[in-house]
């Protein structure tokens, strides 16, 4: 029986979690277990039966074109985390430690982004990196280029698509570890003698790396699962597993090996949040 | 150059970069010609006009609605969770914990997908459109909800409860005269959290959407197969100006800076 | 020449001001305390001597040098906080070798003078601990260790044994007095404990609002106190207009002595075990307290009896 805080026994809790977890187990976990079992059994003319089989795995480990696709979003995914962390972490620096009375519009202004969705975004470098585009247009008129580059569709633009869409994630992540760190400890190391920049190589810097790993993680986690950016921005040369999800769910229609995919990455996005569940730890007891 | 007026620099650089592409979308959505150029020649509102056609505008409601229902739903299915977890132990408390946070841990994308699967073969494919993506969309908003509304509970101060009881307040009247009113700006914040998320996804919508039946993010993301045009660059700024504009007016009466360091807490 | 001197430091943020013009002068191998109430300026005091922020006006000199622009590491200062700020991420040891790595010392001289700082504080074998590892009492040695071990010109303690309860702190009191004056440098300690500034300091500067009400050894600042705030401050007084007498230097008779003497009526007595505390209510309508030891032999009173409050004249002290 369930124990609230004063120590007596009740149904209370039971009753209040009934429909939430009524609706989080019908509309949540049992989705999750259909396609688990889906990408176990095996599918003929595009219907499932109730063979099972682990040739949708095999399938997807055997082909060019998938394996490609798992390298990519994996190279994707790490490109951006090192990305939106070199980039996130001056910015958040700055917002925590800057004393202009704009402070909260400065922070408004970095997070304001995530108010428009990531098709949103996307299109903005559609825009600047099509063949007839505002990047293609400068490079033209300042004679930099003789003849328009075709920067997208490739895997380069999804990195910057994703880089830009997932800054603001990074930069969150990384102000709340600086926030962790005690304003003391700067000023006694500039009073032992450590000028501003030493000060921040030898105390700042090594105490917010769990801040840093968690922003990268964080960053690597939404990219590898990223569909619209790549979608936009990349084309059917440049794949990666949420496109090639897509591809099999609606166009191939092929649900098992969808569905294989689909808990490919989801075993890939678990591992990853389990590493940053452990690096929140060590944090907190720094 | 001292090392602060660096970053500055440097700051100011990231800025451009972050805020780049989304204002040389709205230059170019008043753009003359129907090309993407930047700066843009000519001023036009053509795109506007066409941005605010039915053929825009009704993705662009359906969206809003959407955002609503799954607000207020998730709203209401946060409450009574995220009390019992934060108030109670209970045999199956961090299964539970887990179950809520689920959505939040795996991809959008997934969730759409097994939802798809789910409708198909318990043969409620009718409801693939609204009410799949109502449902699609109460699911993963949900864990914002609760989490806001954990962190005021958490926030509270410890025996307000405890203060209300000894002056003679039953449990139900604590909770609505002391507690409910304490808690009110994170009940807020995880409702605004839950529109924007819901109006912004994609992941999941696209998987559970029917002609007719689509939000406006799936509907540009459909558009731009057939490349570009500046109206999409004027929808597009409609799209941002909405939850700016909701937030905006929220964090004025009530405040959103409390919630959003929320990474760090634990529901 | 003075070690450290302030001249006409104030310190403004918009209009509030936390220091109002401060003139001070610290001697070489002093040991001074700022002593007020919390928001007097003492805190703020320290920060402007370690160079944490500018000062809004007035001058600071150390060694007869101008600091006053300069940032926390061209100073030659120590500092130890409240907090102890010992950095989480190093050692005790390399806490310690922190300011001699800045500083450039040679590895052999730098681990050569760890040691002998962790011995110095007591905490020798401690020194691969991390700060999470140690005792509160062990962190704070750990923070002076660190401070002492670069030899600056002038030591700053900010409040640093307020964190440890009683038996620690009076313990550390004397620790640090003692090796303050094994030392002889140059301190500024900063309380709003009066037991710990008389204890400890060669001398004291009462604080108030922002500035310094009086400056003088601990006898100075008890027995002659130059204003109506430090005799508050510091221990208790009972005062008659400008005249103040201090509850243990006056007695409860049953007639008028030669000096100072009040009749009044015993309105509550307080057992302090040690001493025995006498609320009496004066003729004159005055409050007044008698501090008496709790000595077999001296006359017992009771509430409600009907006494004389003396003091003699050398007991009663004019306030200017």
């Amino acid at each position: 029986m369930a124990r609230d805080h004063g120590g007596v026994t009740s149904a209370v809790p039971w009753l209040l979690i009934a429909a939430p977890m009524a609706v989080l187990l019908v509309f949540f976990a049992l989705p999750n277990a259909l396609l688990l079992s889906a990408s176990f059994l095996k599918s003929e003319s595009q219907q499932l039966t109730s063979e099972l089989t682990l040739e949708n795995y095999a399938f997807l480990f055997s082909k060019p074109l998938y394996i490609w696709a798992f390298i990519r979003t994996f190279i994707v995914g790490v490109s951006v985390g090192v990305i939106d962390v070199v980039l996130g972490y001056p910015l958040a620096y700055f917002l925590v430690r800057t004393r202009s009375r704009w402070k909260g519009l400065l922070i408004a202004l970095a997070l304001a982004p995530l108010l428009a969705s990531v098709v949103v975004r996307t299109y903005g470098w559609y825009i600047i990196l099509n063949r007839f585009g505002v990047a293609n247009d400068v490079l033209l008129g300042l004679g930099i280029t003789q003849e328009r580059i075709a920067f997208m569709p490739s895997t380069g633009a999804i990195v910057i698509g994703l880089a830009h869409a997932l800054l603001p994630y990074t930069v969150l992540t990384i102000m709340g570890a600086l926030q962790g760190i005690n304003p003391n400890l700067e000023r006694a190391a500039m009073s032992l003698g450590a000028s501003r920049t030493r000060t921040f190589f030898h105390v700042v810097l090594p105490l917010s790396l769990p801040g840093i790993a968690g922003g990268f993680i964080l960053a690597f986690s939404i990219a590898i699962s990223a569909y619209a950016t790549p979608a936009i921005l990349g084309g059917p040369a440049t794949q990666v597993m949420a496109t090639a999800i897509y591809g099999f769910m609606t166009q191939l229609l092929d649900w098992s090996i969808g569905a294989a995919l689909a808990v490919i990455l989801v075993v890939c996005s678990m591992a990853l949040l389990y590493a940053a569940a452990r690096m929140g730890a060590k944090q907190a007891a720094l | 150059m001292s090392p602060w007026a660096a970053l500055r620099v440097v700051v100011i650089g990231i800025y451009i970069f972050m805020l780049g592409p989304i204002l040389i979308t709205a230059a170019v959505s008043f753009n003359a010609s129907n090309r993407s150029q930047f700066p843009p020649r000519g001023f036009s509102l053509q795109w506007w006009e066409r941005a605010l056609s039915a053929e825009w505008v009704d993705p662009l409601w359906f969206s809003f609605k959407l955002g609503c229902a799954a607000a207020v739903i998730s709203t209401l299915l946060a409450l009574p969770l995220a009390f019992a977890l934060a108030r109670y132990r209970f045999p199956g408390r961090a299964a539970m914990v887990a179950l809520t946070l689920g959505p939040l841990m795996l991809p959008a994308l997934v969730t759409g997908v097994g939802l798809l699967q789910l409708f198909q073969y318990a043969g409620w494919r009718e409801q693939i459109g609204f009410t799949a993506l109502l449902v699609g969309h109460v699911v993963i908003c949900l864990p914002f909800a609760v989490r806001t509304v954990a962190i005021s509970l958490h926030a509270l101060p410890p025996n307000v409860e405890l203060a209300a009881a000894s002056l003679g307040a039953s449990r139900a009247r604590a909770l609505w005269h002391v507690v409910f009113p304490l808690i009110k700006s994170g009940i807020v914040a995880g409702a605004v959290f839950a529109f924007v998320h819901s109006f912004t996804d994609v992941n999941l919508s696209l998987f559970l959407v029917r002609p007719g039946e689509q939000p406006i993010t799936v509907k540009i993301l459909g558009f731009l197969e057939f490349g570009f045009a500046p109206t999409l660059a004027a929808v597009s700024v409609i799209t941002l100006l909405l939850p700016l504009v909701l937030v905006a007016v929220v964090e004025r009466i009530t405040g959103l800076g409390d919630f959003i360091y929320g990474e760090r807490e634990r529901v | 020449m003075s070690e450290l001197k302030l001249a006409g430091i104030e310190k403004r943020y918009g209009q509030s001001v936390a220091v109002a013009g401060i003139d001070l002068d610290v001697r070489d191998g002093e040991f001074m305390t700022l002593l007020g109430p919390s928001g007097c300026g003492k805190t703020t005091t320290l920060g402007l001597i370690a160079g944490f922020f500018p000062p809004s006006a007035g001058e600071i000199y150390v060694k007869g040098k101008p600091v006053a622009g300069l940032p926390p590491f061209r100073r030659d200062i120590g500092v130890v906080f409240q907090d102890y700020a010992l950095f989480p991420h190093m050692t005790a040891a390399e806490n310690v070798a922190f300011g001699l790595r800045m500083r450039k010392v040679s590895a052999a001289e730098t681990s050569q003078r760890v040691r002998e700082a962790l011995e110095l504080v007591q905490l020798s074998g401690l020194g691969e601990r991390r700060p999470l590892e140690l005792s509160g009492g062990q962190r704070q040695r750990v923070a002076l260790a660190r401070a002492l071990v670069i030899r600056p010109a002038v030591l700053l303690l900010d409040e640093p044994l307020s964190n440890l309860d009683l038996k620690l702190r009076e313990e550390m009191r004397v620790e640090i007095a003692s090796l303050q004056r094994r030392l002889g440098i140059t301190t500024v300690f900063v309380t709003h404990d009066q037991g710990e500034a008389l204890v400890m300091s060669d001398r004291v500067a009462v604080m108030n609002a922002g500035r310094i009400e009086q400056v003088g050894t601990p006898a100075d600042i008890y027995e002659r106190p130059a204003t109506r705030f430090v005799a508050e401050f510091i221990g208790r007084m009972n005062f008659f207009g400008t005249i103040a007498i201090r509850p243990e230097r006056a007695r409860l008779a049953s007639s008028a002595g030669d000096g100072f003497s009040r009749r009044g009526t015993v309105k509550q007595v307080l057992y302090l075990g040690a001493t025995l505390e006498y609320h009496l209510n004066l003729e004159s309508g005055e409050r007044a307290i008698v501090e008496a030891p709790n000595d077999a032999h001296a006359p017992r009173y009771a509430a409600g009896d009907a006494v004389w409050f003396t003091a003699p004249r050398e007991s009663c002290y004019e306030l200017k």
